[in-house]
């Protein structure tokens, strides 16, 4: 049906949506605000590696903690200095929500002025930059090791959210945070810590997407805001009330767009391939349109009821 | 020692004031029951007692340490604890995650026996522990509620109309509850009451709060005496 | 010291732009550019301050909008007319490779048949209204059913929809290339060629103007305030909310749309990439700057962005970094913005809060408020 070409591309894109998308349902359950620069932190990780990369030859993988780390401090900084001040004046959702798009701007602005000046002054090319790695043998296919090293990581990340938050203190308190901030600071949690936490933690697993990034596509300023609406795309249709159906919903828009795109590209339809990235954005206005919290959010009684009534 | 102690409080949310001038105090083992008509400010007055809204002006001193501008989750570890009225519970965390909430300030160690120990004063909930909140009674939520607040041990319990919409019964049963907190646990409790007959049964101080100011602050059988006051905000004859 | 900021408010962007001056070489042109861009700058902002700043809908799909206009002017404007001037369809189906060729013809066309050229100008900008307003209400369903966090990202994301088919379905605007669009005003050149166009991006602007500002100030206009400021009250007086939030959508995407032909027309030429997202940031921008809920404060706004603008592409040229000085504009844009939403929300011109019917005299109301604690 597929070709394993596709099906790992649809793999791979599938765990860095996901991973993205744990990091933007996380900090939209915080807030309520839909964080713009989430993106931005994609393309910051993979630039923190691939400039390790180029300059100190340091091989991606081992440069995973930085990966990790720029983008959750970043991340961090803007929740402390601007959603925070903001949200605690009492600004509506949507000026939260200009304000995240004006950190986007900022940010990935930034990163264009990174990829320039390198360019001048260090003639290291910092766009359409790949990194290419050799194929292992896996059970008789080959296989790039980023197929790999993402699923790993993914799994890897998911348990351990998981354990997080039904298995720690902290975790729990995260879980209660989100919910009822109000109780939980009155039963002596301090939210805020909480909320900091969360945000480092987002900021980071979108890190941890960029290191597996540039194996598969050409690292750009511009990537990470191309790769936002995507991740929304997937956070919505897993719902946003819901960590586990970030990871649904990345798997669900990443298989859509390989898989579906190399779908209707054959005979009949014959669609072009470079409407792929139209294939997301429309599985997330179908999603609002009708399942506007999430598949999450559906589960046996609903549909026992729909079909009931029918 | 005065454990509680409010002077000339001002406060309200953002720029609408609510409260003017409260004063009052509370001992141990007392009960001090706040009545008032709809909309007096009662839950205001405990909210920003304990921090949840702005306070103008005033002071609030616990064991005689000003604490006005403490963060709440800083008088919730130094002994004071809250009990809303609505969104007292995490209703998508299990039973057992809510008391383990309730206990975050408490050292590990503290953590089990304290459990153990508010379970044995609601024992109704000890079937419950892995069952989210939200698939309780109403009863049986406000009993989690109240375990939550008590696990803690906290000094004094401020409680936002705790027998509110449950039903005659259970409401008893939260009463003896409140009774039974004072007399063997031996806390202070400010109980907040819609219910003025049943809380002015039960205290040892009552305070009348009319649009946000004190009317009255004395011994419950005074205010019940005074028919202006108990006729025309408490409909008590 | 109040009257100083005021006054400042207007002056400084004014000298700012007269300071630009010293640096061209020819003023005359840039003065009629700069008249150019704030017409279309101060229709959108015109625009999303009606539907955020007096309705309360956040847009923040403009650009889409914006585009549609844009589009239909590329799409259409010289395709409509090629066939009269006999040139074959083997021109217009190939219209990637033709585009160029075509529209130079249709303006050559219009040397000579001026009223041909003026219609062809009216006839873009009805349609674009007609488009404008249809997008508007394709818009209006998920703005009302949606909260406005969702909201948003729908709407940027059909806006990148549009975006994508644009570039990928040839026909349209000839896909990444873009098309050329003809000039209606060929009959014109020189100076009074720049003079007469800019001339009528003016008065168009300026006119839209005045009308939204009637609008504002008729029972429509107090309408969808009192939606803005508490939709359940408007709503129990029997407004229909979600009908006045359609027309609004649908007035305000039209003036968007024809902001989008006037651009099409004036640069002429039309290309897909022009209409990323951060456009519809920009109006953000100047919306907030200048301060929502009030034309006058839009106005200002558009005024202060084309200022920043043209001062960042004058400055393209004595900077010397080794990077796009536009990337430094939009992070100084981006920090300007943060701190104006930070410190200053209300902008540079804030909405007067409520008329009041009733205005009491501090002594009247000092009164009024011990008699009313007496009686308690």
């Amino acid at each position: 049906m597929f070709s394993l070409d596709v099906i790992l591309d649809a793999l791979i894109f599938s765990n860095m949506i996901s991973l993205m998308a744990i990091g933007l349902t996380l900090t939209y359950q915080t807030l309520k605000v839909p964080n713009f620069a989430h993106g931005d932190l994609v393309t910051l990780g993979a630039y923190a590696v691939l400039f390790l990369y180029k300059t100190f030859n340091v091989n991606p993988y081992l440069a995973l903690p930085l990966a990790f780390l720029i983008p959750a401090f970043f991340s961090l900084l803007t929740y402390l200095l601007i959603y925070k001040p903001l949200s605690d004046r009492g600004a509506s959702i949507v000026v939260l929500m200009i304000a995240s798009i004006a950190v986007e701007i900022i940010l990935r602005n930034m990163l264009h002025i990174f990829a320039d000046v390198m360019r001048n002054l260090q003639k290291t090319y910092y766009r359409s930059l790949i990194l290419r790695e050799k194929n292992i043998l896996l059970g008789g296919f080959s296989i790039p090791p980023v197929a790999i090293s993402s699923t790993l990581t993914t799994i890897f990340v998911a348990s351990i959210i998981y354990l997080f938050l039904t298995k720690t203190k902290l975790g729990v308190a995260m879980r209660a945070s989100i919910e009822n901030p109000g109780l939980a600071s009155v039963l002596g949690i301090d939210v805020n810590k909480v909320y900091s936490i969360s945000w480092f933690i987002a900021g980071g697993l979108a890190g941890l997407a960029g290191l597996f990034l540039p194996y598969r596509m050409p690292a750009d300023p511009e990537i990470g805001w191309g790769l936002l609406l995507k991740v929304f795309s997937a956070s919505i249709l897993g719902g946003l009330d819901n960590i586990f159906g970030a990871i649904a919903g990345g798997y669900i828009i990443g298989n859509v767009e390989y898989l579906g795109i190399n779908l209707l590209s054959r005979p009949p339809i014959n669609l072009s391939t470079s409407y792929r990235p139209a294939l997301p954005l429309i599985a997330m206005i179908l999603a609002l349109l009708f399942v506007p919290k999430g598949i999450t959010s559906i589960n046996m009684r609903k549909i026992k009821k729909w079909l009931r009534r029918q | 020692m005065k454990l509680l102690g409010v002077e000339d409080l001002n406060a309200g949310y953002g720029k609408l004031q609510i409260l003017y001038g409260i004063t009052f105090s509370l001992e141990n083992k007392e009960i001090l029951a706040i009545v008032g008509p709809n909309g007096s400010g009662k839950s205001t007055l405990l909210k920003s007692i304990f921090g949840l809204t702005t306070v103008y002006s005033g002071k609030v001193i616990f064991k005689g340490e000003e604490i006005t501008n403490k963060p709440p989750h800083e008088k919730a570890r130094i002994g004071l604890a809250y009990l809303p009225q609505i969104g007292n519970t995490f209703e998508k965390l299990t039973v057992i995650e809510n008391l383990k909430m309730a206990c975050y300030t408490l050292e590990e160690h503290e953590v089990k026996e304290r459990i153990e120990e508010v379970l044995a004063i609601f024992p109704h909930i000890k079937p419950y522990l892995k069952r989210r909140v939200w698939s309780l009674s109403g009863g049986e939520r406000q009993m989690v509620a109240m375990a939550m607040a008590l696990t803690r041990r906290p000094e004094i319990i401020m409680m936002d109309e705790p027998s509110a919409a449950l039903a005659p019964k259970i409401a008893s049963q939260i009463f003896e509850k409140i009774v039974e907190i004072r007399d063997s646990l031996g806390k202070g409790v400010v109980l907040v009451e819609q219910n003025a007959k049943k809380a002015l049964e039960v205290c040892d101080k009552a305070l009348l709060l009319v649009a946000g100011q004190q009317a009255f602050l004395g011994s419950p059988e005074e205010l019940l005496a005074d028919p202006e006051l108990a006729q025309t905000y408490l409909g008590v004859k | 010291m109040r009257a100083l900021v005021n006054i400042l408010k207007y002056t400084v962007p004014i000298l700012w732009i007269l300071l630009l001056f010293i640096g061209t070489r020819d003023p005359i042109s840039f003065f009629l550019s700069i008249l150019a861009f704030y017409s279309i700058y101060l229709l959108l902002s015109i625009s999303l301050n009606l539907e955020y700043g007096f309705t309360g809908i956040p847009n923040f799909g403009k650009v889409m909008f914006y585009a549609g206009g844009a589009f239909v002017t590329g799409a259409l404007s010289s395709r409509l007319i090629a066939p009269f001037i006999g040139i074959s369809w083997k021109y217009l189906e190939k219209f990637k490779t033709y585009n160029v060729i075509v529209s130079t013809q249709v303006s050559r066309f219009f040397m000579q048949r001026p009223d041909v050229g003026v219609s062809i100008f009216v006839l873009m900008l009805l349609l674009g209204v007609l488009i404008g307003a249809f997008l508007g209400l394709i818009a209006s369903y998920p703005a009302i059913r949606l909260r406005e966090d969702y909201l948003g990202i729908t709407l940027i994301a059909s806006g990148e929809l549009l975006r994508i088919i644009a570039r990928n379905y040839d026909p349209l605007i000839a896909g990444t290339y873009g098309v050329m669009v003809p000039d209606p005003f060929y009959w014109l050149s020189g100076i009074s060629h720049e003079i007469f166009r800019v001339g009528v991006m003016m008065s168009i602007a300026a006119s839209t103007w005045i009308i939204v500002e009637l609008l504002i100030k008729s029972p429509f206009g107090r309408m969808i305030r009192a939606i803005r400021d508490n939709e359940l009250a408007a709503e129990a007086l029997g407004k229909d909310v979600v009908k006045v939030r359609m027309k609004v959508l649908m007035i305000g995407s039209s003036i968007a749309a024809i902001a989008g032909v006037l651009y099409a027309f004036y640069l002429g030429s039309v290309q897909p990439d022009d209409f990323m997202p951060i456009k519809s940031f920009i109006v953000w921008v100047m919306v907030i700057l200048g301060g929502a809920g009030n034309n006058k404060g839009a106005a200002l706004g558009a005024l202060l962005y084309l200022s920043i603008d043209r001062t960042i592409i004058t400055l393209k040229n004595y900077l010397l970094v080794p990077f796009d000085v536009n990337n430094l504009a939009y992070i100084i844009i981006g920090c300007l913005f943060i701190l104006v939403l930070m410190y200053r929300p209300e902008g540079l011109i804030p909405e007067k809060s409520g008329e009041s019917i009733i205005k009491l005299s501090p002594k009247l109301l000092s009164k009024v408020k011990k008699n009313y604690n007496k009686s308690l």
